[in-house]
């Protein structure tokens, strides 16, 4: 608990929450690895998202037969249920390295494969289908998502989809909790510490903004201007400065030093000897599932979203994370075209609950929508913008049921006010974050 | 990545003894012999020269005989039924618990057999497996959604 002295008033004390860290799921230390490929994990997703599918069928058709690809029959209406393969004509492929004839290298776009020509493909254990009909559209879809189909096998050996199914939004485990205070939750992400063309003003301002410090300038004086020569080091003099006030939970992203498979490990404490003396700081994993004052956040550092990006499009990073949720998976496309650990027994990504707030750092700008689902499920959505680029953060303020949702832009005269000129108390200033 | 392991031998064309290095199929004589049968259209890579002795890696074993009981056999059913998801890679033990946590109620008689028996609960390697008798083998399918097909085909002698 930090007291603070505003202008001789009553010190005002910094909230506590229950914090609950439910990353367990996403630990690899007691994984041995002997050497198993990715069979085994596309194995237990399918068992699982399928067992979930064939409870929802009945509901949704209640009388049409569920069968197996390999027991297809030509012209009869049934229902499979299979993990997605989309075939796309510009994903680059190992193999064309060892082609016999190389024409010159084609551009390949990095940014997107995608072509008029992909489509889909459903497989299960015992075989694989092609699909056909408009019902499925290959641009929204990627490979490893699992879905059941209504259609009927054509003659030629493919699948017509007349409708589908998707697993849907997972059931959130309790409702939104009423929170007698609000409080704030701070997402940064893209910091870039270190990076050449990296305003380190920019994270200060932040920094003391979230401490109360604000104006303050004894901070980062000029002595401590030399020890900057690491980036790792001037992050964890920032780290320090925040941890000594506010908890903090860090993640691991695609360019820190932590493994490159999802899902990322903590970094290690070792790296912050400064902040990691505080009980404040947590090292966390890529994805992130926590709990605060029993609201349920669950993100990540972006990989999963920039992947579903090149092999899929949608009309914002949004509605990727809405389609996420919707599939019951975080990252579909791991372990195809995206590192993956290969588990044997259990697939991570898979949903079990529906957090409450559902976040996704390193994009390119602040986003954010509600969205629900059919048993009254609520998530807020949020895409948190690179802080290198943007100096943008996002806050969350978390108030009876509902969240507001803000940003606050450090760096720029003309979106920021300092509390003491405002002649506010700090507490009305937090207030005046409008959603 | 796994270790070079003595399957590999599978893959390659064998040479035995005394008999040319050619497209001519072995002779399948006899119980046992210390080369393996050379699939005929499987697909090979490889030089065709004597193999080196066997790469084994410290979970494979030379499996030279390939006398296997009734046990064994009740083991490698369990192996191959589709039900319990793919074999490779893992050890029976641990897929037998994995069927056991999905709710896929793996028999009762496959785990006392591995937990009696340990040197039973080993990586199962199927390719080695000698046909019991002169049958087709059925086709290991694909287990991942990938493009690559692992095709392997063995003809009745």
């Amino acid at each position: 608990m930090e007291a603070m002295e505003v202008d001789g008033e009553q010190p005002i004390h910094r909230k506590q929450s229950n914090y609950q860290n439910l990353d367990e799921v996403f630990l690899i230390q007691n994984e041995v690895y002997r050497g198993q490929q990715y069979s085994h994990i596309y194995f237990a997703r399918l068992h699982l998202m399928r067992t979930l599918l064939h409870s929802l069928v009945p509901h949704w058709k209640p009388h049409i037969p569920v069968c197996t690809i390999l027991g297809l029959e030509e012209g009869q209406e049934c229902i499979i249920v299979g993990t997605l393969y989309k075939h796309m004509k510009l994903k680059p492929c190992i193999l064309d390295e060892y082609a016999k004839e190389r024409s010159a290298t084609p551009l390949v776009n990095p940014h997107n494969f995608m072509h008029a020509d992909d489509h889909l493909v459903l497989e299960d254990e015992s075989g694989r289908v092609k699909l056909e009909g408009t019902a499925l559209l290959p641009s929204a879809y990627v490979t490893g998502v699992v879905v059941a189909l209504l259609g009927k096998a054509t003659g030629a050996g493919s699948f017509l989809v007349q409708d589908f199914l998707e697993a849907g939004l997972p059931p959130q485990i309790q409702k939104l909790p009423k929170l007698s205070d609000d409080k704030y939750v701070v997402f940064v992400s893209g910091l870039n510490v270190g990076g050449s063309t990296t305003n380190p003003l920019q994270f200060q301002l932040l920094i003391d903004h979230i401490t109360g410090h604000l104006g303050d300038e004894k901070n980062l004086g000029s002595k401590d201007q030399s020890r900057l020569f690491e980036p790792i080091k001037e992050l964890d003099i920032s780290l320090t400065q925040i941890a000594a006030g506010v908890s903090l939970d860090l993640m691991p992203g695609a360019n820190d030093p932590a493994n490159f498979s999802l899902p990322q490990q903590s970094l290690n404490r070792c790296l912050f000897p400064g902040s990691s003396v505080y009980n404040t700081f947590r090292s966390c994993t890529n994805p992130h599932f926590f709990e605060l004052d029993n609201i349920r956040f669950l993100g990540t550092s972006g990989q999963n979203i920039e992947d579903l990006e090149k092999y899929s499009e949608a009309k914002d990073k949004l509605e990727f994370m809405e389609r996420t949720l919707r599939w019951r998976h975080i990252a579909p496309t791991a372990p195809n075209t995206l590192g993956c650990y290969p588990f044997t027994d259990r697939d991570p990504f898979v949903l079990e609950s529906c957090p409450h707030v559902y976040f996704v750092g390193n994009q390119d700008k602040y986003e954010s929508r509600l969205i629900d689902g059919p048993e009254g499920q609520v998530t807020q959505l949020i895409c948190i913008p690179k802080f290198s680029e943007t100096g943008v953060a996002v806050v969350v303020r978390c108030y009876h049921s509902s969240f507001f949702t803000n940003y606050q832009k450090y760096g720029n005269p003309h979106c920021h006010v300092k509390p003491e000129e405002s002649g506010m108390p700090y507490a009305q200033f937090w207030d005046s974050i409008q959603p | 990545m796994a270790t070079a392991r003595a399957d590999m031998k599978g893959y390659f064309k064998q040479k035995k003894k005394g008999s040319n290095a050619g497209t001519s199929k072995p002779s399948s004589k006899g119980g046992k012999s210390t080369a393996k049968k050379t699939p005929s259209s499987s697909a090979s890579v490889g030089p065709d020269v004597v193999q080196p002795p066997a790469l084994v890696s410290h979970h494979g074993s030379l499996d030279l005989q390939d006398e296997h009981d009734a046990k064994e056999e009740v083991l490698r059913q369990f192996d191959m039924n589709m039900a319990y998801g793919p074999c490779i890679g893992m050890r029976r033990l641990e897929r037998w618990n994995r069927a056991y946590k999905l709710g896929l109620n793996p028999p009762k008689e496959v785990e006392d057999l591995l937990k009696a028996n340990k040197h039973t609960n080993i990586l199962p390697q199927p390719w080695k497996w000698k046909k019991a008798n002169k049958e087709k083998q059925h086709f290991i399918l694909p287990d991942s959604p990938s493009h690559t097909i692992y095709t392997y085909m063995s003809n009745s002698e």
